[in-house]
């Protein structure tokens, strides 16, 4: 039995660009949610003001953190975690052609010599 | 087998750190604005500045919306209850010069502000404008009076008479800069208390302000006072390292608070109309101390780099690292749009659509993370113009 083999595993799951997208997409959905729950009005606590005109309280203040997460989330990780699984598919794919190409060389080569 | 693994996730990092790289400085394209929506190119109003007008003007016309608003806003702040009123007021003062169709509605609800400000004053007191401290101390008068509210209500008198002439707020306006007067030349440093013992820079400057108007309505002159007060302070009231403003100090000029991003923007502004070239240099220091762009994304700090404060009601959060300062970015804004800084003006609009989270609905915006008083500003940042333009043209033809 290997030891590394499980922490491979979940570094190559951790990484794949499947799961950067699924990610991505998960990330969204949230932010989607909170916007539609309307959780965007409590950002006014950012300046000191209260939501409702009540003191603050714990509610709002996660409710303004958990916005505020899923905001910059959107904004700011969504598309770089986009853009690293289009650059990983790009490469694997690349990689896969000159693996093809590559080996389709060999082919050739060794039917040349065989003739 | 575990150095392929490892080779796939280091190839992943690098991929992911390639995405950032490509994104973090293209990001700011998606915020950066159309400089013809804030600011009309002639004359005019912008859109972005009408939408805005539209909600503050909504909160005049429907009494219970403006209640609930300035509820929110009282929880923390009774001043910002007050400098809302101010910087709608101005606001609406260059509106009304913008566009001499719509002056007749936007004097109604100037009026309006103004009546009711004057009346709560009379009311209730000046206390109730002023944060709870206020009863701590003793104000050197005899009768407690503070520079803030006699400085932005005649500066809102000043306002909507340099739009049109009401008579009866002439001996109203007149009371005002007498007190004005007596306060701050009883003064060591020429200056009088917002708070006991307590001098504000922005509460100053904007009396200083006030006084130019009225010389340009009232046939006054105070032009050996203001440039007693310009001497006093460039050599009392200047922090020796950075050569900004102090922003708040003891009634004999002892710095209490070092130059703040949140004064300094409107002070800045403000000393436009007293002495153009100590304005110019006041906001060519707060431009090199205080402004920052990363990735076309705008912000100011709060404090210079040679003077540390703490983070207060004034400057509002800070955001770690960065130092931005959500009140003095906010101000800044002014500033930039009064002495024509388009660069930066256009990176500070960038990080208002980024963060500050606008929220359009029915022909209005506002800024959720902002409130009343930011919006105002913000609107004041994208009409002001004519109203200083006025009084430069009447102290020169004078």
């Amino acid at each position: 039995m290997n030891p590394i083999q499980p922490r491979a595993h979940w570094l190559d799951r951790m990484f794949s660009p499947h799961m950067l997208l699924r990610r991505a997409v998960m990330l969204s959905l949230v932010f989607l949610l909170c916007e539609v729950a309307g959780l965007r009005v409590y950002t006014c606590i950012l300046c000191g003001t209260s939501p409702d005109g009540q003191p603050v309280g714990v509610l709002a203040v996660f409710l303004t953190g958990f916005y505020l997460f899923f905001y910059f989330a959107f904004i700011c990780a969504v598309p770089v975690l986009l853009l690293a699984s289009l650059i990983l598919l790009t490469t694997k794919r690349l990689s896969k052609i000159s693996k093809t190409s590559t080996e389709t060389d060999h082919e050739k080569q060794d039917i040349n010599s065989v003739r | 087998m575990k150095h392929a693994v490892l080779l796939r996730a280091l190839g992943s990092l690098i991929a992911l750190g390639a995405a950032a790289a490509i994104w973090f400085p293209a990001m700011h394209l998606f915020f950066r604005p159309n400089m013809d929506d804030y600011f009309a190119v002639k004359s005019g109003i912008s859109p972005k500045a009408r939408a805005i007008a539209a909600y503050q003007l909504d909160l005049w016309k429907d009494p219970g919306k403006r209640t609930r608003e300035v509820a929110r806003m009282r929880t923390s702040n009774a001043e910002w209850d007050f400098m809302g009123r101010t910087f709608l007021v101005l606001s609406l003062a260059n509106m009304a010069l913008h566009e001499p169709d719509r002056q007749e509605e936007y004097l109604k609800v100037m009026d309006r502000i103004i009546e009711e400000t004057i009346r709560f004053e009379n009311d209730k007191g000046i206390y109730f404008f002023l944060m709870d401290y206020a009863r701590e101390g003793k104000f050197s008068s005899d009768q407690p009076a503070s520079i803030f509210i006699d400085g932005e209500t005649a500066l809102m008198l000043g306002a909507r008479r340099m739009v049109r002439e009401r008579t009866d707020y002439k001996p109203m306006m007149k009371q005002r800069i007498d007190r004005l007067v007596k306060m701050m030349t009883k003064g060591p440093v020429l200056c009088a208390e917002s708070y006991p013992n307590e001098c504000w820079m922005f509460c100053n400057t904007v009396a200083l302000a006030t006084l130019r108007i009225s010389d340009v309505l009232d046939g006054s002159d105070h032009s050996a006072f203001l440039k007693k007060w310009v001497a006093t302070a460039k050599t009392k009231l200047i922090d020796v390292k950075s050569g900004l403003l102090f922003s708040s100090f003891g009634l004999d000029g002892t710095p209490l608070d070092g130059p703040e991003g949140s004064s300094i923007w409107m002070v800045s502004h403000c000393l436009q109309i007293v002495d153009p070239s100590f304005a110019n240099d006041q906001y060519a220091r707060a431009r090199k101390e205080l402004a920052t762009t990363v990735f076309g994304f705008g912000y100011a700090k709060e404090w210079p780099a040679c003077w540390r404060g703490s983070p207060d009601i004034d400057s509002g959060p800070i955001v770690p690292v960065l130092d931005a300062s959500a009140g003095s970015s906010g101000l800044a804004l002014i500033g930039a749009s009064a002495f024509k800084d388009s660069v930066y003006l256009k990176a500070l609009i960038t990080s208002l659509n980024f963060a500050a989270f606008p929220n359009k609905q029915n022909n209005t915006l506002r800024y959720c993370a902002s409130n009343q008083v930011g919006d105002a500003v913000i609107l004041y940042s994208l009409v002001n113009g004519p109203l200083w333009d006025k009084v430069l043209r009447a102290k020169k033809a004078s």
